[in-house]
């Protein structure tokens, strides 16, 4: 107190130094909190959960990994669909379990006004994003649903409205299937709800979970009724509040050196690197060890391997 | 030290004003003084003149006043420049350093240009040096919070607009800068539009969703030099109620535009339409409240919003059917309208208060 007194005596210029010194102060025993004590949860992750991010400079010598996920999407998009096994990131999603107006309701959206009612659509398209937390879970039943609804979309191609000839054959669909089980993310939003500690209690003897806030966008879409289509509500998901982490010095040198190796999906398949990954008190990530990960040699294309 | 200097700079002006009028009323034939009350006022003058020069190094010739201008902006550009600078140096060398040294540089930065600034602003007669440090020492101050936030993968917090413009008000207050005052009153201004959305039970990020709740805070800016002069002395008040004049009518214009991200339970047309109409209303009153006030700043930004309000829907009737020809020639003239209504409600104004 008697510091901060005699800041106060130095008048504006000793208040600017003591919002800068409290503010940045607050900032680290914030993150020193967050790390205190057991950690909610620490998953073993590789690059298929935890994407390097390209810097917005050359001249950037930092290195963050993006916490790479998926959700069981009520309905995969063309353009999803043609990404399947290509490592592809998603910036937010529509799963299945947020199609529910009573599970929106429980997020706290007001879902009191019937959909086909003449206010509607003014109504629900002014609903702000709600801040939720979500439990993920790393290769849990949402994983084997995903490699099941993965090989149905590749083999049921000929009975959708694309023309024959870019739908795969037998073959690719196995190499797109073994992509998928290489390269694929297997961390998967599976709940929702508007408080941790529900989440916590639900899923505290499921392996491989861990609890983290994220915000849920509600979408309308009004339908055609020449069509015959009810209008509907939906959430999006989007990604976890901190899905960037930032890998210290040590840690840094490690992953440079293995990130010189070639990509996941070239001739040497699969992910450079192993990642445990620890949440704090706050729900707030950070790198506890990284390993280099051995690769398996993918045989060359012998259409591709002659001259 | 530098709202000495503005009024000081006031005092010199009117000296030069002064003299000029004294000169033109003796040309015309008016007797004014006498030659030895002549001498004894001009002798007065230059004695003031002379120490103000000394004192706050003040501009004594229209020359050294362009000279002035020219150094603002120079030591803005300055500023922008070793801030980039900075920012870049920095981001060049973190990933060599460990955790202790990224926090020890973070913090550091900013303390050690926040001291440079005040170091100098004790020293330098001119605010240029000390503007210059003041707008680095901000760049720093946002740096270390940023990346506080990156190392320690932490979520992006309302807070850090509460410091950041508390730590630009206090130096632009201290120093009596207006660019370093406007930057903290923005920076506040969206922990206020924060707030109110926390208030109304939303993430506090939903305040760029919703315009409407940076309102409160642009009228807050906007009447602060009324309710708080000590707050906002000399040159600080016209920067504060400029930065309120854009914030207020240019959430306006954007609400004027974009209807469905307002709070007010209407179609999205009703409410671009009651914001068009309210802003045209809104800023020609505004321009005749600065008139009223002589607050060039307001009178200026009310009517420059004013004509924006107009253009845009102008656009909106006319652009898609409307020879170009015509088009330019009716916005044209509509300026012309505005600048002479201005015209006018100024004379009327001068009537009511002459000077």
């Amino acid at each position: 107190m008697t510091a901060f007194r005699r800041l106060a005596r130095f008048g504006p210029f000793g208040l600017a130094l003591l919002v800068l010194l409290v503010s940045s102060g607050m900032a680290l025993i914030h993150a020193a909190w967050n790390r205190s004590g057991e950690p909610r949860a620490v998953l073993e992750l590789t690059e298929r959960e935890l994407h390097p991010v390209l810097s917005w400079t050359e001249e950037d010598t930092g290195l963050s990994l993006n916490l790479s996920w998926r959700a069981l999407d009520a309905r995969i998009s063309p353009h999803d669909r043609s990404m399947i096994g290509s490592m592809y990131q998603i910036a937010s999603t529509s799963p299945e379990w947020l199609m529910d107006p009573d599970r929106l309701g429980d997020l706290g959206f007001d879902v009191s006004v019937p959909l086909d009612a003449p206010g509607a659509a003014l109504h629900y398209h002014r609903l702000l994003p709600r801040r939720v937390f979500v439990a993920y879970q790393m290769e849990g039943d949402s994983w084997d649903h995903y490699l099941a609804s993965v090989r149905r979309t590749l083999e049921e191609c000929p009975q959708r409205e694309v023309p024959p000839e870019s739908c795969p054959d037998e073959t690719e669909i196995e190499e797109r299937l073994q992509n998928v089980q290489r390269l694929d993310s297997r961390l998967f939003a599976i709940d929702a709800a508007s408080d941790a500690a529900t989440l916590l209690e639900k899923y505290a003897d499921r392996p491989g979970t861990v609890v983290l806030p994220a915000s849920v966008e509600l979408i309308y879409q009004s339908g055609n009724p020449e069509e015959d289509e009810e209008p509907e509500i939906r959430g999006y998901l989007q990604a976890p509040e901190v899905s960037s982490l930032h890998a210290p010095l040590p840690m840094k040198g490690k992953l440079e050196r293995w990130l010189k190796d070639p990509e996941p999906w070239e001739h040497e398949r699969g992910p450079r690197f192993r990642a445990r990954v620890a949440w704090g008190r706050f729900f707030e990530p950070w790198l506890l060890e990284v390993e280099h990960l051995p690769r398996e040699r993918a045989e060359p294309n012998p259409q591709e391997a002659q001259p | 030290m530098t709202e000495d200097r503005t009024a000081a700079q006031a005092r010199a002006d009117q000296i030069h004003a002064f003299r000029k009028e004294l000169t033109r009323l003796e040309a015309e034939g008016v007797e004014t003084f006498s030659d030895e009350q002549s001498a004894r006022v001009a002798a007065h003058h230059e004695r003031l003149l002379a120490d103000l020069a000394e004192r706050f190094d003040v501009d004594v010739s229209s020359t050294q006043r362009q000279m002035s201008i020219g150094l603002r902006i120079a030591s803005f550009l300055g500023a922008a420049a070793l801030s980039a600078s900075a920012v870049l140096f920095f981001r060049r060398i973190w990933g060599t350093l460990p955790t202790s040294g990224q926090v020890l540089i973070l913090v550091l930065a900013p303390v050690v240009f926040l001291v440079a600034a005040q170091f100098t602003s004790r020293r330098e007669r001119t605010p240029y040096l000390t503007s210059l440090l003041t707008l680095l020492a901000i760049a720093c101050f946002v740096l270390d919070l940023t990346v506080l936030g990156e190392i320690f993968n932490l979520p992006a917090s309302s807070g850090a607009f509460l410091a950041w413009g508390l730590f630009a008000v206090a130096l632009g207050r201290g120093n009596h800068l207006r660019l370093p005052m406007a930057t903290g009153l923005v920076s506040l201004g969206i922990w206020v539009a924060a707030m109110v959305q926390v208030l109304l039970g939303h993430p506090w990020w939903t305040c760029f969703h919703r315009p409407e709740s940076l309102l409160p805070a642009a009228v807050a800016v906007l009447i602060l030099p009324s309710l708080a002069s000590r707050a906002t002395p000399g040159g600080l008040a016209p920067a504060s109620r400029l930065v309120g004049m854009v914030g207020f009518f240019g959430t306006m214009l954007v609400l004027s535009e974009s209807g469905g991200n307002s709070y007010l339970p209407l179609e999205s047309e009703t409410v671009e339409a009651t914001y068009q109409i309210l802003g045209v209303f809104l800023a020609g009153a505004a321009t005749a409240w600065g008139l009223r006030r002589r607050w060039p700043e307001v009178t200026w930004s009310g009517a420059a919003f004013f004509a924006l309000f107009l253009f845009i829907k102008f656009v909106d009737w006319w652009w898609d059917w409307m020879p170009r020809y015509l088009f330019f020639l009716i916005v044209g003239l509509a300026v012309l309208g505005i600048l002479v209504l201005v015209q006018r409600l100024r004379r009327r104004f001068q009537q009511e208060t002459p000077t």
